[in-house]
């Protein structure tokens, strides 16, 4: 300690060490070893473990090579390839949905009627709610014999025959899986949308009244053009979310009828696990549909953002892309 | 904001009441099935199984079903359980996600920017469900498999990029002298973090630490894989599990359903003055 350090071309190690210790420089690497730690196990090592059994067949016990029948396999598997068509279809009505009803409660909230903070707190309610448990309310609801939908319609006289089959008839069956996506979802967005029309100035719309805009013109000329890189943001996140559901969907139908509301990751979920089917794991061919699965939501994103792209510079003339609120 | 003072035609009052009533049948529609489940929990069985449109109980008011499904369907232990998983996860990924994001908010090195480039990556790689086979058999192989505490930390590391990045975001928006000063005044780093950096993120640490309780409380699929032994399942599982096995008890079904809201509705108490636009912005504090 009492040693002059001052003038020294080349500190010793444990003066080296000593210095890096008081300027910061050790212990704000030292802080990052959890986080690293934690990375390493919960990311990479499943990462790499993936890519250790695609081409095998493992079956939680023992596992053989099998060259590229996995991959022959998934060609031919059009249960996978319907499953991957349905998650389209449910991402496309899902968002149809929820992006615009979101978005016109948020705007409509933004008026500030009365009660409105208690219905921003009602229509964020059910996002709160674990998918799992929605799955299971929505099965009362939908329930065919004594369900609650089938016992309203009949109350109110538009049920007269038999009770309608909601979650056993394949032909309707996705009506029952888009109702209990939007109503769990749709609170969620309404409060980015909330979020972005507060972050548009007070001004614009001052002055947009002074010049007599209407409500409806007012929403067309400011809230949307101002709320587009919200908007962006957004779009981007319900569209990876609605490929990754389906929890809820597990639980409400377990992908039937016949497989019609069978999602990509509740099938892989089913290969790996085996759970729902009472076979035997196929976790090498789960991990070949995962990396697929992966890949058409990554392809899907990259599509989205060069569209995105697009529209902002047909919309900006290409000089404001990537500007935010 | 301060409207009161308009005036307004009778065309814009009647089209300001018709958006209220629009609101209203909305949120109508939205909190029915919730009041259902509330208000079926307080039926007697029988009258669950006949199902209907009725959202008030029509005969009794069994408020012993709670007491039911508390002590015999075993409720009691699996919100224990829950509490424990949700306040485990939440007190290490609060640790974690503000030590890591005030080391990579300051003193930046190349290893730093290095490993941030491989945080971002992973967050964007997504294999879903498959990941959760090769920890559950991590978790069996060093023997932990039937304890919660491997739960805890499967669940506390497996999102921890995007808390990271919001805490980091926070501090960043911080001014360095706040640091300096606090070194100048003896403050090593650790303390600094400690006294200086995690008051001042207080709204950020907010949002990880009920995103992540909330997130651990509502989850099924990685405690449907990872937790096997009865005593250590949790309410969500428990739940799971019970309407598999006993069908028809439905009132208990619904009483477990009421009980896990609870948390959630506390969590918008308290979380709903802390707006997310942090999260969808990655950590942006204006």
């Amino acid at each position: 300690m009492s040693t002059v350090k001052m003038n020294r071309p080349a500190l010793s190690g444990k003066e080296k060490a000593r210095q890096n210790w008081l300027n910061g420089a050790t212990p704000s690497t030292l802080m990052l070893i959890p986080a690293i730690f934690f990375l390493l196990v919960c990311s990479v090592y499943p990462f790499l473990w993936v890519f250790r059994y695609v081409l095998c067949n493992y079956n939680g016990f023992n596992s053989t090579f099998t060259g590229m029948a996995n991959i022959q396999r998934m060609l031919i598997d059009t249960t996978f390839w319907n499953s991957v068509g349905t998650t389209f279809e449910y991402a496309l009505y899902k968002l149809v949905f929820i992006i615009p009803l979101a978005l016109l409660m948020a705007v409509l909230l933004n008026m500030r009627l009365a009660g409105s903070s208690l219905f921003r707190a009602v229509y964020f309610m059910p996002t709160i709610i674990a998918s799992s448990i929605s799955g299971m309310i929505f099965m009362f609801i939908f329930a065919t014999k004594n369900g609650i939908l089938n016992g309203i319609s009949r109350s109110l006289g538009l049920l007269n025959g038999p009770p309608t089959p909601w979650l056993t008839d394949p032909s309707i069956v996705m009506i029952a899986v888009t109702v209990l996506a939007i109503w769990g979802g749709f609170g969620n967005y309404m409060l980015y949308f909330i979020n972005g029309i507060n972050g548009i100035s007070e001004d614009v719309y001052e002055s947009a009244k002074i010049d007599g805009a209407s409500g409806v013109r007012t929403f067309f000329s400011i809230t949307l053009p101002m709320l587009a890189p919200v908007l962006k943001v957004i779009l981007m996140l319900a569209i990876t979310g609605a490929f990754k559901d389906y929890e809820a969907i597990m639980v409400l139908t377990q992908g039937g009828p016949g497989n019609r509301t069978m999602v990509m990751f509740l099938y892989i979920y089913n290969t790996i696990f085996a759970t729902a089917n009472g076979g035997q794991a196929q976790i090498g061919y789960g991990a070949l549909l995962s990396v697929m699965a992966a890949i058409i939501v990554g392809a899907v994103t990259g599509v989205y953002m060069m569209v995105s792209k697009e529209l902002d510079d047909v919309m900006y003339g290409g000089g404001q892309s990537g500007k935010s609120s | 904001m301060g409207k009161a003072h308009e005036v307004r035609s009778t065309g814009e009052k009647i089209a300001r009441i018709l958006i209220w009533v629009l609101l209203f049948v909305i949120a109508a529609l939205t909190i029915f099935p919730v009041l259902y489940v509330v208000f079926g929990s307080l039926k007697e069985n029988k009258e669950l199984l006949r199902g209907g449109a009725v959202i008030f109980p029509q005969g009794r008011w069994a408020f012993d079903n709670y007491a039911k499904a508390w002590q015999q369907a075993n409720f009691a232990r699996y919100t224990a359980n829950s509490l424990f998983i949700s306040f485990g996860v939440m007190i290490i990924s609060l640790i974690n996600s503000s030590m890591a994001g005030y080391a990579f908010a300051r003193r930046p090195t190349k290893f730093k920017e290095a490993l941030y480039l491989v945080f971002v990556g992973f967050m964007f790689i997504n294999v879903g469900s498959v990941s959760l086979r090769p920890l559950y058999e991590l978790a069996v192989g060093v023997k932990m498999n039937t304890s919660l505490i491997s739960v805890i930390l499967i669940s506390a590391g497996g999102a921890q990029a995007t808390y990271i990045f919001l805490c980091r975001g926070f501090v960043a928006s911080l001014p360095k002298e706040l640091d300096e000063a606090a070194t100048i005044d003896g403050c090593g780093f650790f303390r600094i973090l400690l006294f200086i950096i995690v008051p001042s993120i207080k709204s950020a640490m907010i949002v990880v630490g009920l995103l992540k309780f909330i997130e651990l409380w509502n989850d099924l699929l990685q405690q449907v894989t990872y937790i096997t032994r009865r005593d250590r399942y949790t309410l969500a599982l428990g739940l799971n599990i019970f309407r598999g096995s006993f069908n028809d008890d439905w009132s208990s079904i619904m009483c477990a359903t009421c009980l896990s809201f609870i948390p959630g509705i506390v969590f918008y108490l308290i979380g709903h003055r802390y707006p997310p636009q942090g999260i969808v912005m990655t950590g942006m504090k204006n």
